[in-house]
């Protein structure tokens, strides 16, 4: 009896040590000095907001097992877990300010919309179809390609993805050069989309759509003045060979201007890092790139983040001490079939299951790394749509970024095409 | 005050609104968390330096009012932009606007009368010097698919940039510069009811719009003798251009309900492309004047004339379009307007021998109405050319613009400000601008040309803008203008002599 009680003792021990070393692994989150919401205007977007339906308490205070980057362990030893940019990032914090990947444990997804996202997946399929040029047709609502094949399949999983039907969606804009000069911009990001609808009728197509939309965007900028009620207007179409339109109120001017789709790898205006090509991460035309799916990898990516967003002053990106989640991604390259398109390649990084994207990388026509973007994601409580509350791109070269913080999102709100009008724009945000 | 001061001033301004952008938080001033009301605006100065002399004094030969090397301008503005969301539906704007003009304070050499004077007509007029009105206020009512604006505003019709066919509501402050300003600037604001009703649902994108003004002004113009005041350019002096402008005064309609301006326009998407359509009732904005020998007329010695603001109907519309095989968004407009008033030219002599009623700028008897044609064609282009700016394209923008008066009988001459010698019956008009950002948007760069071909005129303005951060800007420029020996054009001509380099500081919050 003796010898049984001493073999339990002998093994309890270690079992208990192992134990006790793996509850002290797992800790809170280490704060990084300076890291909050930092809004100079006294307005609307001055108090961080949780948005209408908010986030699950578990989200904000989750385990940390490991940490990585500035004041943390060395980012060498995850090193093939980032993309490139992200390790020369957290490897320069002097360049790119302090960062820090706290890795937690994945929680899978969940929700009701997630589930009507499964179950469309399931109702749907074998329905979409691609064409011979490569565009996605009989769409209706869920992952056109569970199991996809090649990068196009990839690639439309990516912009059918697990997403909402509609939302208004508060940023703080904070664009960051290489010596550390802030400026801020302020808008609602507000959209639509027509169809993969789960949430709010007309679904899964919004019908009628006499114009055959795919999606409408509006950014109504509030601040600063001179953007003050300047209203950004595009629209996308279910069709190959038609471009998105563009529209602009500008105050000053009190009409509307029409712009140039060829626009697309401008800019924003105030010096952004973002274009419209890399809405989303990517947002071009599908059938104007040859995809190529490289395949799986694991990679640390944000799936279940902070929910609120934070920033440093004067410092880089938003974000910087989030949670990160091991993923076995999709990794997909497109590239531009125009030889005069200003890049070479894109590398998307995308979650298995619901297909956002992690990950962008955009390369020069030398090859040479140029621009990036990292989304960081929380679900929304109930629904499990993620919410995007930390959007970075970056200009790699220049070191130069815009950080995205999120506040107050309002998802499946019931928007209608005609909320999109001039005149309604104008009632919900006040202009000249 | 020495006239180096000037450059102390210039300095102490510039150094106030740039410790103004660096003290603490550059922000709207929002009474409310929920930001339902808000106050924004701007602070700017803007001095200019003349490359040229300007006004002739007609009392010492060879002397100027205003001469090479002298300030053009130092005007500071303070522009207040106040919206109070009282209900989803129902809001009021007040956009309020002071300025000082500080060129005759620190320029004793530049011709002073302006100074305690006001711009012309008298109705609604503003002193020279230092000024504050609310330019704007309105409420704005949208119930439903409605949207109704009441109270003093302004509305643009119309798709071109420099030149007005359909922006036919609103008339122009011209006491100022305004070859560069937006026009919201320079529009003078009416007191009008504005409706909207955007059809539901409407797979095109319907919409109607019907405006009424029981109000009406006539363009404004300069003091005599000012930099600006073209009669003077054009060897009017003080003496006889008061006599014209207060007859333009004392002849001006009235406002009032029964005062009937008003139009329709009605908008649509058809193919991707935006349509108007658009019929407007309005007085003439001009004015045209007839000689009156009655001794009716305020002044019968200096100007024996009458003024006149007849009622024009403009019917017209408008398009814009992307084309995606060119890459271009095109864009015009045309108007077809229904008598157009005209002063018959009168060559008459005064006395026998002597000058004629022409050379005092008085028509004949009666004056004349034609229907008019006008339309613009325009393109915007953007290119980008990675060799010389990788991160934003070019922006080139083009328009052409043409207007004919019909059924124009050449023995009877016309003041059309069309042509040579300002009574040709056709105008062609072409402008370009092109701009472009560096530096993360901190430098914009812009030229901009606009040339009159039948009149001869024309001008370039070519700037600079740097801006730091979001609420300070600098910019740099020169403003050149041309016009030919009749200082014929109706906007440039006149005025050929103001050529300048100037610097704007502007400071939003």
């Amino acid at each position: 009896m003796k010898k049984v009680r001493r073999g339990i003792a002998l093994l309890a021990i270690p079992l208990i040590v192992m134990g006790m070393a793996l509850t002290a692994a797992a800790e809170p989150r280490q704060p990084i000095e300076g890291a909050g919401w930092h809004y100079p205007w006294k307005d609307s977007y001055a108090t961080w907001s949780a948005g209408d339906k908010g986030y699950d308490e578990k989200f904000y205070n989750q385990d940390v097992k490991a940490a990585y980057g500035y004041k943390a362990k060395d980012v060498e030893e995850v090193k093939d877990l980032l993309p490139p940019f992200l390790y020369e990032i957290l490897k320069k914090p002097d360049v790119w300010g302090p960062r820090r990947v706290n890795v937690t444990d994945f929680i899978p997804n969940d929700g009701t919309l997630w589930k009507a996202y499964q179950e469309a997946t399931e109702k749907y399929k074998g329905t979409a179809k691609l064409d011979k040029d490569g565009w996605l047709r009989g769409y209706q609502a869920g992952c056109p390609f569970p199991d996809p094949k090649n990068g196009i399949e990839l690639l439309w999983n990516f912009k059918k993805k697990f997403k909402e039907d509609d939302r208004i969606l508060g940023t703080v804009t904070i664009i960051t050069d290489r010596r550390g000069q802030d400026r801020y911009q302020t808008s609602d990001g507000n959209l639509i989309f027509f169809d993969g609808r789960l949430a709010v009728s007309p679904k899964p197509l919004y019908t009628p759509n006499p114009n055959n939309y795919s999606r409408i965007d509006v950014y109504a900028n509030a601040h600063p003045y001179e953007m003050q009620g300047t209203l950004s207007v595009i629209m996308q179409y279910d069709d190959p060979t038609k471009e998105d339109k563009f529209w602009l109120y500008l105050p000053a001017m009190r009409r509307v201007r029409h712009l140039s789709a060829a626009q697309r790898t401008d800019r924003l205006p105030g010096g952004q890092d973002l274009m419209w090509e890399n809405f989303d991460t990517f947002n071009g035309n599908a059938v104007a790139y040859n995809a190529k799916m490289l395949g799986r990898k694991e990679m640390l990516v944000v799936h279940n983040g902070y929910p609120k967003s934070e920033w440093i002053e004067h410092t880089h990106l938003a974000g910087p001490n989030d949670y990160y989640q091991k993923v076995n991604v999709y990794v997909n390259e497109l590239t531009p079939k125009n030889p005069n398109f200003p890049f070479s390649k894109f590398m998307h990084y995308l979650d298995p299951d619901s297909f956002n994207a992690y990950y962008g990388e955009w390369y020069d026509k030398k090859g040479r790394l140029y621009l990036a973007s990292q989304f960081q994601w929380v679900p929304e409580k109930g629904t499990g749509v993620p919410v995007p509350v930390v959007m970075n791109h970056m200009d790699i070269q220049t070191v130069h970024s815009t950080g995205y913080a999120v506040t107050n999102p309002r998802y499946n709100v019931g928007l209608t095409p005609d909320y999109f009008r001039i005149d309604n724009l104008k009632k919900e945000y006040p202009s000249r | 005050m020495r006239k180096g001061f000037r450059y102390l001033f210039l300095a102490l301004t510039c150094l106030i609104v740039y410790g103004l952008a660096l003290s603490g938080t550059a922000e709207a001033i929002t009474l409310d968390s929920e930001g339902r009301y808000e106050l924004g605006g701007y602070l700017e100065n803007m001095t200019a330096m003349r490359l040229e002399d300007g006004i002739k004094d007609p009392n010492r030969p060879g002397e100027y009012y205003q001469k090479k090397g002298d300030l053009a301008m130092m005007r500071n503005v303070l522009f207040l932009d106040f919206n109070a969301k009282l209900k989803d539906d129902l809001q009021f704007k007040f956009i309020g606007r002071g300025y000082y003009e500080a060129l005759w304070d620190l320029d004793s050499s530049v011709y002073q009368p302006p100074k305690e004077d006001h711009t012309r007509p008298n109705r609604d007029n503003h002193k020279m010097e230092s000024d504050f009105e609310f330019r704007e206020f309105y409420a704005t009512y949208m119930p439903g698919n409605w949207t109704i604006k009441a109270g003093k505003m302004q509305v643009a019709w119309g798709e071109a940039d420099a030149i007005r066919i359909a922006d036919v509501i609103n008339p122009l402050d011209l006491s100022w510069y305004w070859s560069f300003p937006k026009w919201e600037d320079i529009r003078v604001p009416l007191y009008m009811v504005n409706a909207s009703y955007a059809v539901p649902n409407s797979a095109h994108n319907l919409r109607f719009e019907m405006v009424w003004v029981p109000d009406y002004m006539s363009h404004q113009y300069a003091a005599p003798g000012a930099n600006w005041d073209f009669l003077g350019l054009i060897g009017v002096g003080p003496e006889f251009s008061d006599p014209i402008r207060e007859q333009q005064s004392a002849d001006l309609p009235d406002r009032g309900l029964n005062n009937l301006q008003g139009g329709l326009r009605v908008k649509a998407t058809l193919w991707d492309w935006d349509f108007t359509m658009f019929g407007y009732y309005g007085r003439d904005h001009l004015g045209v004047n007839t000689l009156d020998l009655s001794g009716e007329a305020l002044n019968s010695n200096l100007h024996p004339a009458k003024w006149h603001y007849p009622g024009v109907f403009h019917l017209g519309g408008t398009f814009a379009g992307y084309c995606a095989p060119l890459e271009v968004v095109f864009r015009g407009e045309f108007a077809y307007s229904f008598g157009q008033p005209f002063e018959k030219l009168n060559f008459s002599p005064i006395a026998p021998g002597g000058p004629t009623w022409y050379d005092y700028g008085i028509g004949q008897g009666e004056y004349d109405s034609k229907d008019t044609f006008a339309y613009m064609l325009g393109f915007d282009y953007n290119v980008m050319i990675p060799a010389l700016n990788r991160t934003k394209s070019y922006f080139i923008s083009g328009q052409f613009f043409q207007k004919y008066v019909l059924n124009y009988n050449e023995d009877v001459r016309l003041r059309t400000f069309f042509g040579e010698q300002d009574w040709g019956d056709i105008w062609t008009v072409g402008s370009l601008l092109i701009n472009t950002e560096y530096y993360d948007g901190k430098i914009q760069p812009q030229v901009l040309g606009v040339q009159f071909f039948d009149s001869e005129c024309g001008f370039f303005d070519g700037n600079i803008t740097y801006k730091p951060n979001f609420t300070l800007s600098f910019t740099v420029g020169y403003l050149a203008i041309w016009g030919n020996d009749y200082n014929a054009g109706l906007y440039f001509g006149p005025v050929q002599q103001n050529d300048q380099v100037y610097f704007k500081v502007k400071w939003t919050f």
